[in-house]
Order: C-alpha cells, then structure tokens, then sequence
C-alpha cells in the first residue's frame, strides 16, 4: 500500500487530472435529469468548491465521482478509473482512492476514533503493522491523537468531523470529497475543518468541497464550480459564492 | 489475494460474525433449532428410506416362483422334474421341499409366532411338496411360470406361485414413501431457509451503517459478506451438531428399532448408513446456512 501522504511522489508523477467529467448526464429512472452535460477537470492538488442551491446536480455529481451514481451519456475519470464503464469488482479500488466526508460524519458509534479510522484499512485487508502507523499519521492530520480512544459519542461535532476526515485520509486517497462537511458545525468550528482541509490539500491531496456556506467559499476565494438545474454554470478561479455582477 | 490477506479477512469475518451473533441471540437460538428440528426429519427420512431400499432389494432378491406338486409325488419322480425345471431359461436354482419339510417349516414358524400348533391333531400331513424357482432375472417370472405349465412333467404341478406381485406391492409402497419423505425434507428446507434469512437479515440491518462505511471505503464484496455467510454456517454446522448429537444418543435405540422394523439390513450396513447420514446432515446444514445468508444479502450490498 502507498503511504505517501506528505511525500507525495507517486500523484507527482502523474499529470493526468484526478478528476475528468467530459459530458457527462444523470438522469434517475424517475426521468428527472440531475445533470446535464457537465465537463470539468480537477488537476492534482488542487482545491475546488462545488456550489449551488439544493437540487442542482451537487450530490449527483459527487455520487458519480464514487461511482455510486451512474451517468446516462458522458465519461467520468476519477483517480485513473474510467468511471463510467468500470465493472463492479473494480468499484471498491476506485472507492479506495477517494476519500469522502459527509454533514452527518457517519462514524461507527460503537468504535473508538482510531477504531473507526483504522476500520476503513481493515475492510480492505491491509497488514496491521500499516494500519497502525497509517492510523497514527491520520490521527496527528487531523489533531486527534489524543482522544484516539475515545467513542464518538464523547467527542464535539467538530471532533467527529475530524475523525471522519481522519477515516477518509488514512487510505492515503489521490481525492478527498467533502459532502457539506460543516453543515452541522458553528461557524468556528467549520472554520476549523475548512484549515484542516486546507492543510489536506498541501499534503498533495486534491479536495473538492460542497458546500452552502456562502462566507467560507467567499472569504476563501478558492476555485468555484457552479451548478444550477444539474448544469455547470460558472467555473471560476478564485471564485466567490454568489456569481461576481 | 495473498495469503496473508486471506487470513485477515478472515480473522476479521469471524470476529464479526460472532459480534453479530451474540448481537442477535433470540434469533440466531430461533434459527439453530429450526434448522436443528429440520435436519432430525431429513435424518429421520434417510434412515427410513435405506431401511426400505434394504427391505425392497431383499424382496427383489427373493422373488421367485412357487410350483407346488400334487400330493404323492415320489421323491425321485421330483428329482427328475427338478432337473426339466433347471433346463428353462431365466431359472437360476431350484430347491425341492418336501411335504415334510414344509410341515417342520410350518410348525417352526407357528412357534416363533407364539401361537398354538395344532398339527398334530392331523392324521395326514396337508401341505404339498413344492419347488422354490430362484430366478436369474427377477422380472421374468410371468415367463417362468408359463414355462413349467409346458414341461413333460407338467401334471405334477398343482399349483404355480409368481412371487412377483407381493414384491411390486412392496416397491409401490416403497416409491410413494419416498415422494412423502422427499416433500417433507424440502418443505422443512423451505422454512428453515425463510428463517435462517430472516436471523441473518436482522444482522444485516443491525450492522447497516457498518456495511454503508464498508462500501464507501472500498471493502470488496467478499470483506462484506463473509461474516454473514460464517453466521449461516454457524447456525447450520452447530444444528448439525445438535442433531448428530442426538442422533448419537438414540444411536443404539434406533439400530435396534431398524434391525426390528427391517429384518434383512446386515448389522454392518448401519455404519456406512451412519457415515452417510451424518454427510448428509453436516451438509444440508452448512449448505443451507450459507444459502440463507447469501438470500438475505440480495440486493443489499449494492
């Protein structure tokens, strides 16, 4: 298993982009078109937020980034996976390479922190001797280490946020997608998170971030993709959240 | 995967496995006695069925046609009857009885029945010579019988006995017990089935959020289903357990109520049957604990 988060040789080797949507479409079995020939292409280490009001395409467009949602017309890359037409065995390898982050955390309650970190490399059979020194390293990312053994119960919700990202970085994933990851948090905790993925992405880790929070995408000034009626809109660099004029 | 790799996943199912067991008592204890009760039935059907199949062959490797003579048949003119019968084709042996030994036959039977023997009230001995046509071909006793009404010595017979239909009773018998215990055993699967899917899809959901964060994270699907499919086994190997168990305690019992019921099973056929119904019992247990997890898994992994 590559352990190079922070040493980032093997992604710099690489100039393919991490991410590659090229006309890509979603449309549910119900007819209703969640996305609609969107294109875009996210290169390594780069840092983007995804915005645009409930409905527009913002969850379709991460399912499909994960392969959870499949696109009707187009071809998605992720991570070197043709994504589009990858076979069902192959899905898990792809899963491996992104990590994602939600709003609800979704963290094993049942488990310790370094429990529910760890978890995420036990599933996909890793040694245990890596998956100690794995756990540790995500840990100290995230400022963690020193409630490792708590549950998450008697964690603050910007703890649990940091667990979760703990969980989705310790695979050492090529991208990490955060799904409204301060929805649940005061502000400044969710300005807590927004540095840890920050520090994420100078790691070498390309991060994508959707997200409502208007002030965090605006006062950031990060590369903005728009969506709106499952189109691509705006795709500005330093961007803000509301379209500039 | 490596070996290594293997072991840990491994390791990690079992380890889940018995979390989700214990998590489930109630229903893990519902489905190892269902599947426990089922498995004492399809043992009790191989049981029966080979005492039957015993029984059946026994029958067919009796038939055999009767020629009962006239009375007063010297014992030499029956010599050289014996000697035409053993010329028609089909016939392997032929035994001569005679009146006598009829007689002695009769009264020993009379005595293992425990009824009074009255013969001896009888001046004259009543029952006739015969001879017992063992066949080299069981079904072609029609034939046979046919054949010793056409012998030179053919008015000697005053009778002829085809063994056959007795033994066609028995194998109708035989094949109508079979769909009976065959209806029994898969419709005792069919439940045992819906309730070992049910056990174990109280697992799946119990462990919901477990199989969401597997999935995310990049878990094949063998790393998600493995525990499941060790829970099935589980509760199929330990009813197998139970009823071998059982079946060992009532072992001698029923040795003894099988050589009773069917007379003809050699003693030492038990053992193999023994082997053979274990085999079958461990079997249908694994197999069906397995498939009964694999059922509850549908359409949940995707």
């Amino acid at each position: 298993m590559m352990s190079n988060l922070g040493s980032m040789t093997n992604q710099e080797a690489s100039t393919e982009p991490v991410v590659s949507l090229n006309h890509v479409s979603v449309r549910y079995p119900s007819g209703h078109v969640a996305l609609a020939g969107v294109s875009l292409v996210l290169q390594r280490g780069e840092f983007a937020f995804l915005v645009g009001p409930s409905g527009a395409g913002k969850s379709s467009l991460v399912g499909l980034l994960v392969r959870d949602v499949l696109p009707f017309a187009g071809e998605v890359h992720v991570a070197g996976y043709s994504v589009h037409n990858l076979p069902a065995n192959e899905v898990p390898y792809l899963r491996r390479r992104v990590g994602v982050v939600f709003q609800d955390f979704r963290l094993l309650q049942r488990r310790t922190v370094r429990e529910n970190t760890a978890f995420a490399l036990e599933v996909t059979g890793a040694p245990a001797e890596e998956i100690d020194v794995a756990v540790e390293r995500a840990l100290r990312i995230v400022g963690l280490s020193k409630l490792a053994d708590r549950y998450p119960d008697a964690l603050s919700g910007g703890e649990q946020q940091r667990a979760a990202i703990a969980r989705a970085i310790v695979g050492n994933p090529e991208l990490l997608i955060a799904d409204e990851p301060t929805g649940n948090l005061d502000p400044l905790i969710s300005w807590e998170i927004m540095e840890l993925l920050g520090q994420i992405n100078q790691l070498g880790v390309t991060v994508l971030v959707a997200t409502h929070d208007s002030d965090i995408v605006t006062t950031l000034r990060k590369r903005v993709l728009g969506l709106e009626g499952g189109r691509l809109i705006r795709d500005e660099q330093r961007g803000t959240y509301h379209r500039a004029g | 995967m490596s070996r290594a790799e293997n072991s840990r996943l491994l390791r990690l199912s079992v380890s889940a496995a018995a979390n989700g067991l214990a998590r489930n008592r109630l229903a893990t204890i519902a489905a190892t006695m269902t599947m426990t009760l089922m498995l004492l039935v399809l043992a009790s059907v191989l049981v029966i069925r080979a005492g039957l199949d015993a029984a059946l062959s026994y029958a067919d490797s009796k038939i055999e046609v009767v020629a009962y003579l006239k009375a007063g048949v010297a014992d030499a003119r029956a010599a050289d009857f014996r000697s035409e019968i053993l010329k028609i084709d089909g016939v392997r042996d032929a035994t001569y009885v005679s009146a006598d030994d009829a007689l002695a036959a009769f009264r020993q039977r009379l005595k293992e029945r425990g009824e009074p023997d009255l013969t001896g009230q009888l001046s004259d001995n009543p029952l006739p010579a015969s001879f017992e046509i063992a066949l080299s071909d069981p079904s072609q006793t029609a034939q046979v019988a046919e054949a010793l009404t056409k012998l030179p010595s053919a008015s000697l017979v005053g009778r002829v006995v085809d063994g056959r239909a007795l033994a066609e009773n028995l194998a109708s018998v035989t094949s109508a017990l079979r769909i009976v215990g065959l209806i029994v055993v898969v419709g005792f699967s069919l439940a045992v089935l819906a309730v070992v899917v049910n056990a174990i899809r109280l697992a799946v959901m119990a462990r919901s959020d477990e199989i969401a964060i597997m999935r995310l994270v990049g878990a094949t699907s063998t790393w998600v289903r493995l525990p499941f499919i060790i829970e099935g086994l589980v509760i199929g190997g330990t009813g197998a357990f139970i009823t071998l168990f059982i079946f060992g305690i009532l072992g001698a019992g029923v040795n003894a109520l099988m050589l009773n019921l069917f007379r003809v099973l050699p003693v030492e056929t038990s053992a193999i049957l023994a082997g053979q119904v274990a085999l079958s019992v461990v079997l249908a247990g694994l197999g069906l604990g397995a498939l009964g997890a694999l059922l509850s898994l549908r359409g949940r992994l995707n």
